[in-house]
């Protein structure tokens, strides 16, 4: 009775709705809809001919794949809920615009640092290379932001989900109590906050051999940076981590809004794992270029006293020192939150 | 005024919507397939797509409020769908839900009227 197109495109259809659904599902389903699409056929078409015309009319009556299988799969499929939808949203935006500034600056800055003075220089070429790797790193910059964003809600949607339905129904002795001024959170901190990490992340994603000692030479801008570029690919992702967990726990800050027992438990394992990174980074691998403080004092023709820093720039002590600033500011900051968390459960109702 | 249409449709449908389920268990006493469905329940009024009624045949079986059985033998093979026994009770007692809503319903749009007439 059918023609080959009224076939195949019956079979197209049949095809985008079944393959959108779970597999066990998917052939019963198909022999219930062609069987439905051959009923309907039938009923238009009324003893005549079965043409294009009457299955285009059947198929568009029966409605878009995605939408019959939505209506097959049932149950509301999201991956960030209402919830949590607004501050998804606001984050993303700031983040993303932070990012793609950034980056976009960093690319025009390292255009001009790169850039030498020569007549017979090749401009163009320069150029098109310059292009092709700046608009990778924004692009891939932004994804990453996109990408970590959207993990951190996805994965505090689940977390909810799974302690509002785990804890049985609901009753109103639940309700968290009004914050008092001093246990609220100010979202502007935590944006701040998360513009800073942003920036910090761009800066050394895109930017390393910027962060140093400028000067310039013979018209042209030189660099002397104080990260060794050459490890560098290997330091990266893991300083990354340790800033996208900040912006994590900054997240789930913004999203509580005050200090409670979630917020010091990110903020306490954030602050650990963060320092983890920090003593793996800083302690074993050769993070800082070992020859700064020698061109430094080169460049500016002097010498470093024993009470000057760069004394013992590369050294076991300058590496000790180090990561004691980075004890005391995490021990601090979770001592912080420890205690206003504590504060703010003690008060009297 | 488009717009008032536009409205009406989406809470005419809206209206209708609550009552599909009822509708459809009404007539699952004999197994019957799912475009059978679809016809005999536009003769009487109450058409629904086969987009809604498919889907909701199959979640109202994972519901253990349907049982269904694949009719092989003819050339079309058909998926015949009826009442439990656990059907039966539910629908008795939406049954009985619907009717005193049906009370109540005509009680305050009798009021309604009556309101409408003072003003």
């Amino acid at each position: 009775m059918k023609k080959p197109y009224e076939q195949e495109i019956v079979d197209r259809y049949v095809y985008d709705v079944v393959r959108r659904l779970p597999q066990v599902q998917r052939a019963d389903i198909e022999k219930e809809l062609r069987t439905l699409i051959e009923d309907l056929l039938e009923e238009r078409a009324a003893g005549g001919p079965c043409g294009k015309q009457v299955v285009d009319e059947v198929l568009s009556g029966l409605g878009s794949p995605a939408l019959l299988a939505t209506q097959y799969r049932g149950a509301d499929r999201h991956l960030i809920g209402g919830e949590y939808y607004d501050a998804y949203w606001w984050i993303l935006k700031i983040v993303l615009l932070c990012v793609g500034a950034g980056t976009v600056i960093a690319a025009i800055v390292s255009f001009f640092v790169g850039l030498p003075v020569s007549d017979s220089f090749d401009y163009s070429r320069y150029f098109t290379d310059w292009l092709a790797d700046n608009i990778q790193t924004v692009v891939s910059a932004l994804a990453l932001a996109f990408a970590t964003i959207t993990i951190a809600f996805a994965v505090m949607e689940r977390c909810q989900a799974k302690i509002s339905m785990g804890g049985g129904s609901w009753t109103p002795d639940r309700l968290p109590q009004v914050p008092d001024r001093k246990e609220i959170i100010k979202p502007s901190e935590s944006v701040i906050s998360i513009v800073a990490l942003v920036v910090f992340m761009v800066l050394l994603a895109v930017a390393p051999h910027l962060i140093g000692y400028w000067k310039v030479v013979e018209g042209s801008l030189q660099v002397i940076s104080i990260f060794d570029l050459e490890a560098w690919p290997r330091v990266l992702p893991l300083l990354l981590l340790g800033f996208a967990l900040g912006i994590v726990q900054e997240v789930v800050k913004l999203v509580k809004g005050r200090y409670c027992t979630t917020v010091a438990a990110v903020t306490a394992a954030v602050n650990l794992v963060s320092f983890g990174i920090v003593t793996v980074v800083f302690g074993c691998m050769p993070v800082w270029n070992q020859k700064y403080a020698q061109q430094l004092a080169a460049e500016l023709q002097k010498t470093f006293g024993e009470h000057d820093l760069l004394s013992i720039w590369g050294e076991g002590r300058f590496t000790l020192l180090l990561l004691g600033v980075f004890f005391l500011a995490y021990a601090l900051d979770t001592a912080v939150v420890f205690y206003r968390t504590f504060r703010a459960q003690r008060r009297p109702v | 005024m488009g717009g008032k249409t536009d409205i009406l449709d989406s809470l005419t449908l809206e209206l209708r919507r609550g009552t599909i389920v009822l509708s459809v268990l009404s007539q699952l006493d004999t197994p019957k397939y799912g475009y059978a469905l679809v016809q005999s329940m536009e003769k009487r009024g109450a058409g629904i797509e086969p987009g809604t009624l498919y889907p909701l045949l199959r979640r109202l079986e994972k519901q253990g409020l349907l049982v269904s059985e694949w009719e092989t033998e003819s050339a079309k093979p058909r998926k015949y769908y009826r009442r439990t026994p656990f059907g039966d009770g539910i629908y008795l007692r939406l049954r009985e839900q619907w009717e005193q809503l049906v009370q109540n319903m005509e009680q305050l749009l009798k009021e309604g009227v009556q309101h409408e007439k003072t003003i």
